[in-house]
């Protein structure tokens, strides 16, 4: 038993590189309980600005706190980990010591693709060595810093050496910023240079960064770059936690429409986007006589895919009407983009059609369909005049932006393309909390989730389990079956209870619960008792760990939208669980 | 209800809360400190909404002689009604009693008048109250037929009063008492601790610098150490507000629009008849504006005229040399003067409330600037009279320039009492700065300063202190002790060391004593160096890297098994590195120590107790050191314990501390709650170091928390009717100096567990057994209720005793060493980016 609740989002969300915050909640005070994030690659989300962002790292070095790693080179210089309590209260910081009379160098050769004016910063504190140099430009020279620390002041050298700044922490840290203009295109950054140190000498170091630009910005950790979690507000302020599998956007210039072939249509590019920036096209028809059109042929499985693309909506009702089709056995699809309605014409239709009201400026097209080995995707600023059929006397113009073409029978988020194909990562999102987190004999796993398709391909659960048993045999399952229905699951070496019957809809948010206790479980959903049971069982291990999947080791992961978590160490009322759940 | 409510703190303000409890700490103490982190210790327990659930809690905050006060006690309401004696109402007057005028007034009876404040046996209370005692034998309070101490003068009662009977009432009286009392008080004190250290001990304080407890208590005894000393305004009308009270000799000085003028050409003064004193010294302040032409000059008397001042507001100290007692004012010596005067102040230096002098100055001694002034000086004193209590050990400190000026090093007496024995000299050619002289004065009732035995001596002396830091049984006060940044404040509790070193900070006098300096060393003493107990000189010692460099610190037959020593490099990063060193039978030395721009305490402890000498030595990678040296210590434990300063030549004894009996069966549930504890151990003791919840009599049922005498594991137990609940916890080594937060569930009826931060390193034990005969009654930082038995010895921040078991997540929160009031702290925290 116990008063605290495990909980994610509800509008509270934390990001880092890798890891996702969840918090145990006791008499309003907060413990740690994140869970592991792994995607491996960047991805999009919608920000609360409702533009298209990516979920990447300002912060250009992989390793901002692990120096151990070999994407930091070492020279004549010991590294002692753990040595001392870092700025930020954890026992992580690097001891450097000059072990011999050689210049002693810890340095990150991986940084020369960039160049341009860059800003690094990193903390150091002071053990004997009295002095730590900082290169931006090693290997010529041009920039350099030395920070005196004992009287943490900085003298700069080099020609291209630009400003550096020094702010003193508590505990004897300092946050030193040094910016540059790198010029050499194979340029190495010395993150602590201790050639003027005596011998046995030492300083700390912790949490280096380097940026483009002049501003040093907060420290963003970095530890490998697995991932950053994705919180989309797409038709949220709250917002959600957007778990996606992996996808490959099949067409290799998703938003450079002049690299398409073209039939005759007059581009206009460097138009506002969905992500703020000025990337997007006009395809325009200025023909009476002709259609015009831009298209892509790719190769591909003759599975489901499906075809988007971001089209601006217009500000009044329109006369001619754009064009988009996927694959030439299919309809082609007339949009209204004043009204975002749409009007399959001719051909086959397709297995979906969903029109997304994306923004204030913005529709998304999806097109969804089981295409043959080779898929050509069209797009025609005029295609129509009447709505209702196709004519090639429309003339007129649209915007489009962000075509994507993905092996999947729906659309996920968008993947920028710029001359090859781009695939995004699964994600993965396990591990959250510990055994003194929840309660193995009686409690509520409660999410608010939402799945991407009516029929699932696979189940999509999120689960209670044992962390260290790698199995399902002691766990408490919400989620989505591999069809149209919920799936709740209590499963023990006793008794196991099941349920797949209730249906669910795409794209449509539900509270759910599942109250677990022998002989007393039940299921709410969206305030309403669906199911109950009198099953009994005995977990023979305790629940430990929180994750996205059936079993704490990635089988059946949950993709989908979540908007919060709770899991509570008590069996809640029937009034609890009608409010939980409303 | 209500896994679903969400943590709103409704109808409580934080604020107040702390506040109370603050407030009736205050009531209670002498001497608080370390407030914020008390506050922080006592804002984590209630944010954990567990505040109201602790009976006891105590913080390193609050002290009194003998005492620690938990931060709250039981309730911590004041008993009595009507204390103040308001109304006539609420007290039970005896014959010879009436209230009236705000007081309770006695005339010549032996009678009490009294009150019920309820059945109060077996807790501790504090009796307070104001006497104005005129006669009688004596007055005195009585709870419960305990008796109070009897008091026979005026002041403030104040005792701890334990009732034995279950009566409630309050009696105050006395024998044939004559005279009033006044604010009435009585508060449950139970959960306070008594302590005891039968010496003075240093701690390092909330500065970081190393403290006598004695100084906390200890007043200045010197009279205008800072020779800066007022006598009373001399001047009327300094201000020239009105046309009065100063004397013109002719129509060219006026005062107009509050300011003093001189309207012609005139070399006559403007004066005004004070009162000087021949021979006495005054300090003289005006202020001169808006001058365009001469010159302002000031003359005591019909003494010297200075020079010309003009714009700015002056300072100046003369010395009246004639008899005539006018303050004058005069032009330049044409006798212009185009500006103007005010704010003019005279006042006598260095005279008491009663103008007599302070300071008895010999030839040549002058104050003047604020100093004492040397000017040639030689056979003579400048002194004061001064109680010198025979036996006590007095510390004089002073700021002295014009060594320089000494004929040799046996000229210059020190400060001192006047004894013979007493007499030490200040070198020829010291540098400027702050000195000291430690000694065991007899029954002088004079201070004697700066009597030359030799030549002349030129130069000045200031900010003179004496201070009597003999250890006084009058104020013993536990430690509260600080990291060496002044941070983490905690309570410190050590056993009994003696510092074998003689003169552990007068390296020079050790030199000459048990201790020796190597033929090839340098000392030297640098009197602008500050000391780590914040004053100013240390010794410097120069081992150049060659044969007979070092510093033997006691004679060669002390057996011990510590040292420690405070140092500092002279220069940062060169001749730095140092060993401690042991000689005699088995002697080892230390690893390669380090020292760098901030005073460190090095320690180096060996495992074969015998007799030898103890060294500090050069070593390193270039055999070559150049240190600061200051509180070398020698110890027969085996570790280094607090600073044990040895000032006059002798060996210093700290006496063991104990902190006990707060508890009775009122703050300590006996059938279920939960024991908490923050603590550190400071040393890897062959003996157990305990804090528990006893029986008054029996041994039957214990629960405590400490370190393990075997392995220097943790020690946690919970001992119900003469079993153990689960076997004694002892699985985990804590570090030393590294603070754990322990807490103990115990419920005869109900779960068992054990929480070491955050984590349960015992589970659940279920258990049900009847209940103990005797019930818990006591808190004690040892392990027997009757005698100390396994004393604990180390830090301990907080300690609290919960009178319910609480729930599993609310230890997790109380032991945690991460939780935060908010998620986006936590988040913060923890490096994440808030969305």
């Amino acid at each position: 038993m116990g008063k605290g609740v495990v909980k994610l989002g509800e509008g509270n969300w934390a990001v880092k590189d890798g890891n996702l915050l969840a918090a145990k909640e006791t008499n309003g005070r907060f413990k740690n309980a994140e869970f592991t994030v792994t995607r491996g690659t960047d991805a999009t989300y919608v920000g609360k600005d409702g533009l298209i962002k990516t979920a990447s790292f300002y912060n250009i070095l992989p390793y901002s706190e692990d120096f151990s790693q070999s994407a930091w080179q070492k020279s004549n210089i010991t590294l002692t980990p753990n040595s001392i309590t870092s700025p930020d209260g954890i026992l992580n910081a690097y001891k450097l010591t000059k072990p011999t009379s050689s210049q002693p160098r810890l340095f990150e050769l991986s940084v020369y693709p960039t160049t341009g004016v860059h800003t690094f910063t990193s903390f150091y504190k002071n053990l004997d060595g009295d002095s730590v140099l900082i290169r931006l430009d090693a290997g010529n020279n041009t920039a350099n810093c030395n920070v005196d620390l004992t009287t943490n002041t900085l003298v700069n050298s080099g020609a291209n050496i630009i400003s550096s700044n020094i702010t003193q922490l508590s505990d004897g840290w300092i946050r030193v910023s040094v910016t540059a203009n790198i010029l050499s295109t194979s340029w190495v950054l010395d993150a602590a240079n201790l050639f003027d140190l005596s011998v046995d000498s030492s300083v700390y170091i912790w949490g280096a960064q380097l940026v483009e630009g002049t501003e040093a910005l907060d420290y963003q950790y970095t530890n490998g770059k697995e991932g950053i979690p994705r919180i989309d507000f797409t038709d949220n302020t709250d917002g959600h936690l957007l778990l996606e599998p992996e996808s490959r956007n099949l067409i290799p210039y998703s938003e450079d429409f002049s690299e398409w072939s073209n039939v005759y249509t007059i581009l206009t590019p460097n138009q506002s986007s969905p992500d703020g920036s000025n990337n997007a096209f006009i395809i325009e028809d200025e023909n009476a006589t002709a259609y015009r059109k831009v298209d892509e042929t790719i190769t591909t499985n003759a599975t489901p895919h499906t075809f988007s693309v971001f089209i601006k909506k217009k500000t009044s009702a329109v006369s001619s009407y754009s064009g988009i089709q996927m694959g030439t056995g299919f309809s082609y699809v007339v949009f209204d983009s004043f009204n975002g309605t749409y009007y399959e014409h001719d051909n086959t239709n397709y297995d979906n059609v969903e029109v997304q009201d994306f923004n204030s400026n913005w529709w998304r097209l999806k097109l969804t369909a089981t295409v043959t080995t080779s898929t050509r995707v069209a797009l025609w600023g005029a295609i129509s005049t009447s709505a209702t059929n196709i004519n090639n006397g429309a003339t007129g113009s649209e915007t489009f932006y962000g075509a994507q073409l993905e092996e999947l029978p729906y659309a996920t988020s968008y993947i920028p393309t710029s001359g090859s194909t781009v695939t995004r990562d699964a994600e993965i999102c396990t591990g959250a909390g510990e055994a003194a987190d929840f309660n193995s004999e009686e409690g509520v796993l409660y999410a608010e989730i939402a799945k991407a398709q009516d029929d699932n391909d696979n189940f999509i659960v999120m689960s209670l389990n044992n962390d260290a048993s790698n199995s399902d045999a002691n766990s408490v399952t919400i989620g989505f079956d591999n069809g149209q229905d919920f799936y709740f699951r209590v499963k023990s070496p006793s008794g196991t209870y099941i349920n797949a019957t209730i249906s669910a809809n795409e794209n449509q948010f539900y509270k759910v619960a599942l109250k677990y206790k022998s002989g007393d479980i039940a299921v709410w959903i969206d305030g309403v008792e669906v199911l109950t049971s009198t099953d009994t069982y005995t977990f023979a291990v305790d629940l430990d760990n929180l994750s996205f999947d059936l079993n704490g080791n990635g089988t059946l992961p949950f993709y989908g939208k979540v908007k919060g978590i709770k899991v509570y160490k008590e069996a809640l009322s029937d009034t609890d669980l009608q409010n939980l759940t409303s | 209800m209500l896994g679903l409510k969400l943590t709103l703190r409704i109808g409580r303000d934080i604020i107040d809360v702390m506040g109370k409890l603050l407030s009736k700490l205050a009531r209670r103490s002498t001497y608080s400190e370390n407030l914020a982190d008390s506050r922080a210790v006592v804002s984590d327990i209630d944010s954990y909404d567990l505040l109201d659930k602790a009976t006891i809690l105590l913080t390193p905050t609050a002290t009194s002689d003998a005492r620690v006060h938990s931060v709250k006690t039981y309730t911590g309401d004041e008993l009595v009604t009507n204390g103040g004696f308001d109304t006539d109402s609420d007290w039970t007057k005896g014959s010879g009693w009436t209230i009236s005028g705000g007081k309770a007034n006695a005339t010549n009876t032996s009678i009490n008048i009294n009150q019920n404040i309820g059945n109060q046996q077996g807790k501790k209370l504090k009796v307070e109250f104001d006497v104005n005692f005129i006669s009688g034998s004596y007055l005195r309070a009585e709870i419960g037929a305990t008796l109070g101490y009897n008091i026979t003068s005026s002041g403030r009662y104040s005792t701890i009063i334990t009732p034995s009977t279950t009566s409630g009432l309050l009696y105050i009286y006395g024998g044939n008492f004559t005279g009033s009392i006044d604010n009435v008080s009585v508060v449950d004190v139970s959960s306070d601790f008594d302590f005891d250290r039968a010496s003075s001990a240093t701690r390092i304080n909330s500065s970081g610098l190393v403290q006598d407890m004695q100084s906390i208590t200890d007043p200045e005894l010197v009279l205008n150490g800072d020779f800066e000393e007022l006598g009373d305004e001399l001047v009327t009308n300094g201000g020239f507000d009105t046309d009065s009270d100063w004397t013109f000799l002719d129509d060219s000085w006026q005062i107009i629009d509050g300011k003093l003028i001189l309207t012609d050409t005139s070399t006559t003064n403007v004066n005004q008849a004070i009162g000087l004193v021949q021979n006495k010294f005054y300090k003289i302040v005006f202020t001169i504006a808006n001058t365009t032409l001469g010159g302002v000059r000031v003359r005591l008397g019909t003494g010297a005229i200075t020079s010309e001042f003009t714009n700015g507001t002056h300072t100046i100290y003369l010395e009246q040399t004639t008899t005539n007692d006018a303050f004058r004012l005069y032009a330049s010596t044409s006798g212009v003067f185009n500006g103007s005067i005010d704010n003019v102040s005279v006042k006598q230096l260095n005279v008491d409330s009663e103008g007599n002098d302070i300071w008895t100055l010999g030839t040549g001694w002058s104050i003047e600037d604020g100093k004492l002034v040397g000017t040639s000086v030689s056979t003579q004193f400048a002194q004061q009279s001064f109680t010198f209590i025979d036996g006590n050990t007095y510390k004089i400190t002073f700021d002295i320039t014009g060594a320089d000026t000494l004929i040799n090093d046996t000229s210059f007496r020190l400060p001192y009492d006047g004894t013979l024995g007493n007499i030490r000299y200040l070198e020829k050619d010291s540098p400027d700065g702050t000195y000291s002289h430690t000694f065991v004065a007899g029954t002088s009732p004079t201070l004697y300063l700066g009597y030359i035995d030799n030549g002349t001596y030129t130069g000045t002396i200031d900010n003179i202190s004496v201070k009597d830091v003999t250890f006084s049984t009058d104020v013993d006060l536990a430690r509260i002790n600080y990291d060496s940044n002044g941070e983490n404040g905690h309570i410190l509790l050590e056993p009994t060391s003696t510092n074998l070193v003689t003169y552990s900070e007068d390296i020079d006098s050790l030199n000459d004593g048990e201790g020796e300096v190597g033929v090839n060393s340098t000392l030297t003493y640098e009197s602008d160096v500050v000391a780590p107990d914040g004053s100013l000189g240390v010794y410097r010692i120069q081992n150049p890297a060659t044969a007979s460099t070092y510093l033997q610190v006691t004679n060669n037959t002390t057996a011990a098994q510590s040292m420690s020593v405070w140092v500092k490099a002279k220069t940062v990063g060169t001749n730095n590195q140092f060993t401690l060193y042991r000689d005699g039978t088995g002697g080892s030395a230390s690893d390669v120590k380090t020292a760098t721009g901030d005073w460190q305490r090095f320690e180096y402890s060996w495992s074969t107790v015998g007799s030898g000498a103890y060294f500090i030595n050069n070593d390193g990678d270039t055999y070559t050191s150049d240190l600061y040296v200051w509180g070398i210590q020698v110890e027969n434990l085996p570790y280094a314990t607090s600073y044990i300063p040895t000032l006059t030549g002798s060996t210093v004894t700290r006496a063991a501390e104990t902190l006990v009996d707060s508890g009775n069966t009122t703050l300590i549930n006996t059938d279920q709650g939960v024991f908490y504890a923050e603590i550190a151990r400071t040393s890897n003791n062959a003996d157990f170091e305990l804090i528990s919840l006893l029986q008054d009599s029996d041994t039957s049922t214990k629960i405590a928390i400490g370190f393990y005498e075997s392995n220097n594991n943790f020690f946690i137990r919970t001992y119900y009717n003469g079993s153990d609940v689960y076997p004694i916890y002892d699985d985990i080594a804590p570090n030393l100096n590294q603070f754990y937060k322990v807490a103990v569930k115990y419920n005869r009826n109900g779960i068992n567990n054990v929480w070491i931060d955050g984590v349960k390193v015992v589970s659940d034990v279920t258990l049900n057994v009847s209940a103990p005969t005797n019930p818990l009654t006591h808190l004690k930082f040892d392990w027997n209720p009757a005698n100390t038995q396994f004393p604990f010895h180390g830090k301990c921040k907080a300690l609290a005793v919960f009178n319910e078991a609480i729930e599993d997540d609310e230890l997790e929160l109380l032991t945690g060493v991460t939780n935060y009031g908010s998620f986006s702290g936590l988040a913060s925290a923890n490096g994440y980016t808030i969305i």
